[in-house]
């Protein structure tokens, strides 16, 4: 892509608003010291890179006449059909940056990087993307010409190393070398990860394999299996177990329906063996057992009855004896206390007894009396007079009744005996009932019962038998079930196995190939420790013969018309120096300085700084600038470097200023159009006012004659 | 050589019926769109020395029968003056008299040892050839384009190099890639 167009105000020379046509492959710029025309060039790097390293930034860039106290400017690049457009602006306080390209904008840092993708992606490996791309954009495009001789002179060899290194993108390579190296480091650790995958595919493996080795190798016969499983089903199904027969004994559920049901045929055997006990001890009971006689209770009770009859006599009789006996006894109470009262009176009379009665006072015998009286206190009476009864007709009274309530609690006794027993016979005969039904036997607990339980024990231990044997038999089917399952599973693992083993051999596979790239990687990446050293070799060796060209077509010196970059290494440090020889006397200087006049080493900076832009394209703006190139270079040197630019405009637009009247309009006429596609533009600038310069644009005619003597020859 | 030269260099050859015989007699006459170039062979340095002058008049008179005044100017004279004669050290001085004459047309002078290589005489002849294509970079010049040639080897395959050159140019993974490509092969 090259410039097109510029729009222009408050920059430098430019205060007024500008507009120049830049779309030409040949633009020429003539006009006096100070009329503007660097101002100009200097805008275009001040536009793409916010800056004119060797003037300054923003604030030092904008006129000190601009009306706003601002800069502006807006360059439209383009290649074909495609244009992007840059606008920098700076208001004196801050810059401001827009970039549209193909219908999108934008502003600000995103513009710049946009710009960045656009004109030199290496810059972005710089760290300083402003910074590199004004560097690279003077080193190749912008020849300013304060600084002509900069690369040849002022720079030392290290720093002409490094321009060269960031021109040619050499830090596109230190960035291509750190990703690889920390890439390699991912790679090595993921590859170390897939080792430890490895370990423990191999450790699985070998697991599968002694799974494998622990199965049985036992040949087993699916078939007679499966006769053994249809006889075992159809003989539980007797038990009342639902039938599985028509599973495959090889069914993953085999072993679990099998397992099931066996459980079951153990619980009938428990169920028929409960049973066959139960029957058993009713046998022993119904056969060894007694049975219990039952005593007359009608006579016991009669017995007792009588007995009671007895008691109640006995005590009637002693009641009886008893009372009689009271009787008497009252009777010699009442006389012995009226005797007692006699006596009493008695003494109490004798004390008291004199002539006459104390009461009536009539005369008496007292003698008589007294004597009376004297045998009444002296004598008790006659007590034994009642007659009371025996003593041993109580005794006999009472021994009557004892031996009547013995006899009567003896007969209780055995009625209370007669009666337990009879109870117990009564819930013997129950419960034997009661068991002979529990078992389903309907009647009494009698021969015919013991018949009935004889045949059903019999039963019982046939079907006992019969489950035992299908228990051994479900187990011995559960071994051969188990077996199948083995066979089965010796299949899965023989599957598990190879597959493990297979995705061992991939893994193996891709760690080793993974290995072999990392060792490629290590390999590039020693390579790349000093391939930014020798691209810059390469690159200026490869620029050599263009450099050869185009300083042999300014053909400055008579006798140093050899030239060449030449690269050395000191460490790992690069130098590059320019370097002269004769080659007809062999001598080679390495300092130019020495043997070039100012004019000539004008010549060969002007020489390398276009092989830079034309050999290294480290920018896609197909743009030479060249800010006076003269720099008192002589006639025939000056003559040779328009030779150089005609040739030049055949590759890139090229931009030339110059102070000189007489060298601007040699460059019009030797850069005039010859082909329909050419165009050249001659900027005449006639003067400079406070609103900036004065500008004229003049349009060279196309020539349309190619050749005049050859062709006249017709 | 010079004719083959200059043909290859994008100029024509001037008929010798155009030439008047008093003009440019012996020498040869190329014309392209910007000027006009006359080479001149000299038996010797002397010769050179003497003659150029005659040849160079020959020159203008050609230009002048054929070009109107006012582009005089813009239609260059070329007068390029060959001889494999030696020079001498002291031939030096005429030499540069010779070049830096600026009257009239341009003159380059080649002499001696100079002339023996095709590159010598290529180096006289600069000024009116146009740069080599082949010395001028690729439209997609990228310093990591290089290294496969760079770094190429038996121990790192040169299309190893290309294929993690082309990985991180459009950022992609360059072991990725050098193992997708190990795999491949």
């Amino acid at each position: 892509m090259r410039a097109r167009s510029i729009e222009l105000s408050g920059f430098r020379a430019f205060a007024g608003a500008a507009s120049l046509d830049l779309d030409a492959d040949a633009i020429v710029l003539v006009g006096p010291n100070g009329s503007g025309k660097t101002s100009l060039l200097d805008s275009l790097l001040w536009i793409l890179c916010g800056s004119v390293p060797r003037i300054g930034d923003d604030a030092d860039l904008v006129s000190m006449f601009s009306p706003t106290g601002g800069a502006y400017g807006t360059l439209v690049l383009g290649a074909g059909d495609s244009s992007a457009e840059i606008s920098r602006s700076f208001d004196g306080q801050s810059t401001s940056l827009s970039f549209r390209r193909a219908g999108t904008e934008s502003r600000g840092s995103a513009a710049f990087a946009d710009l960045c993708e656009v004109l030199w992606p290496e810059a972005i490996a710089t760290g300083d993307e402003a910074a590199a791309l004004a560097a690279a954009i003077t080193r190749s495009i912008y020849l300013q010409q304060d600084l002509v001789r900069q690369f040849i002179s002022a720079d030392t060899d290290q720093e002409r190393f490094e321009a060269v290194s960031e021109l040619v993108g050499a830090g596109r390579i230190a960035e291509f070398q750190v990703q690889l190296d920390n890439q390699r480091t991912g790679w090595t650790r993921a590859t170390n990860e897939r080792t430890a995958v490895v370990e423990r595919v191999r450790a699985d493996l070998a697991t599968l394999e002694a799974r494998m080795a622990s199965l049985s190798e036992a040949p087993t016969s699916t078939a007679e299996i499966a006769d053994r499983w249809g006889a075992w089903w159809q003989a539980v199904a007797a038990f009342g177990i639902e039938s599985s027969v028509d599973l495959s004994p090889a069914a993953p559920q085999a072993a679990h329906v099998l397992d099931d049901a066996v459980r079951r045929v153990a619980t009938v055997r428990r169920e028929r063996d409960r049973r066959l006990n139960m029957m058993r001890q009713l046998l022993v009971d119904l056969i060894e057992e007694s049975p219990i006689e039952r005593p007359d209770l009608d006579s016991l009770r009669a017995a007792s009855a009588a007995a009671k009859r007895t008691v109640e006599e006995a005590q009637v009789a002693l009641a009886s004896v008893e009372a009689a006996a009271a009787e008497a006894r009252r009777r010699q109470v009442e006389l012995h206390e009226a005797r007692a009262e006699l006596q009493a009176l008695a003494q109490l009379a004798l004390r008291h007894l004199g002539e006459h009665c104390p009461v009536c006072d009539q005369t008496y015998d007292s003698v008589a009396t007294r004597a009376r009286l004297e045998w009444i206190a002296a004598n008790s009476g006659d007590e034994d007079a009642v007659r009371a009864p025996a003593a041993n007709e109580v005794s006999v009274a009472a021994e009557g009744l004892r031996a009547a309530e013995e006899a009567s609690a003896v007969a209780d006794q055995q009625l209370r005996v007669a009666e337990a027993l009879i109870r117990e016979a009564d819930l013997r005969e129950q419960d034997l009932t009661s068991r002979l039904t529990s078992i389903g036997y309907v009647g009494l607990p009698d021969a015919d019962a013991v018949s009935a339980l004889e045949i059903q024990t019999a039963t019982l231990d046939r079907e006992i038998s019969s489950c035992e044997e299908l228990s051994a038999e479900g187990e011995r089917l559960a071994v051969a079930i188990a077996r199948i399952g083995e066979a089965t599973q010796r299949d899965e693992l023989q599957r598990d196995i190879a597959s493990s083993r297979q995705r061992l051999q991939e893994l193996e596979d891709e760690i080793a190939k993974r290995e072999v790239t990392s060792a490629l990687a290590v390999r590039l990446l020693a390579g790349l420790r000093e391939a930014s050293s020798n691209v810059v070799t390469s690159e200026l060796e490869r620029i050599d013969p263009l450099l050869q060209q185009i300083f042999s077509t300014i053909d400055p010196h008579p006798a140093f018309r050899a030239v060449r970059l030449l690269t050395t290494f000191a460490g790992r440090r690069g130098r590059v120096m320019a370097q002269l020889k004769d080659q007809l006397s062999g001598k080679v200087t390495d300092s130019p300085e020495m043997v070039l006049s100012s004019s000539q080493l004008n010549g060969l900076a002007v020489s390398i700084f276009l092989a830079l832009n034309l050999g290294v394209r480290a920018l896609p703006i197909d743009s030479v600038i060249l800010d006076d190139p003269l720099q008192s270079l002589d006639d025939v040197n000056l003559l040779g470097l328009v030779d150089l630019l005609r040739r030049i405009r055949e590759h890139r637009q090229l931009i030339v200023s110059t102070h000189d009247m007489r060298f601007g309009d040699l460059l019009a006429r030797k850069l005039r159009p010859v082909a329909q596609h050419q165009r050249t533009l001659v900027y005449r600038f006639r003067g400079w006012s406070r609103f900036g310069p004065s500008l004229e644009m003049e349009e060279v005619p196309f020539d349309r004659v190619r050749l005049r003597i050859a062709s006249s020859a017709a | 050589m010079a004719t083959e030269f200059l043909t290859d260099g994008g100029y024509r050859q001037v008929p010798s019926e155009v030439i008047e015989p008093h003009e440019l007699a012996g020498a040869r006459v190329f014309e392209d769109s910007y000027g006009v170039a006359a080479v001149v062979v000299f038996e010797s340095w002397d010769e050179l020395v003497i003659s150029w002058p005659d040849y160079q008049s020959g020159l203008v008179e050609l230009m002048s029968r054929h070009l109107p005044s006012v582009e005089a100017k813009a239609w260059e004279g070329y007068l390029v003056l060959l001889t494999s004669g030696s020079a001498g050290e002291a031939a030096q001085d005429q030499a540069s008299a010779i070049r830096y004459d600026m009257t009239r047309v341009r003159k380059l002078v080649g002499a001696g040892a100079e002339l023996q290589s095709l590159s010598g005489l290529e180096r006289v002849l600069r000024p009116l050839l146009p740069l080599k294509p082949h010395a001028l970079t690729s439209e997609s010049a990228s310093a990591v384009d290089l290294l496969p040639d760079l770094l190429g080897s038996d121990d790192l395959p040169r299309e190893a190099v290309r294929v993690a050159v082309d990985a991180f140019k459009n950022s992609k993974s360059i072991l990725d890639a050098l193992y997708r490509s190990e795999r491949s092969q």
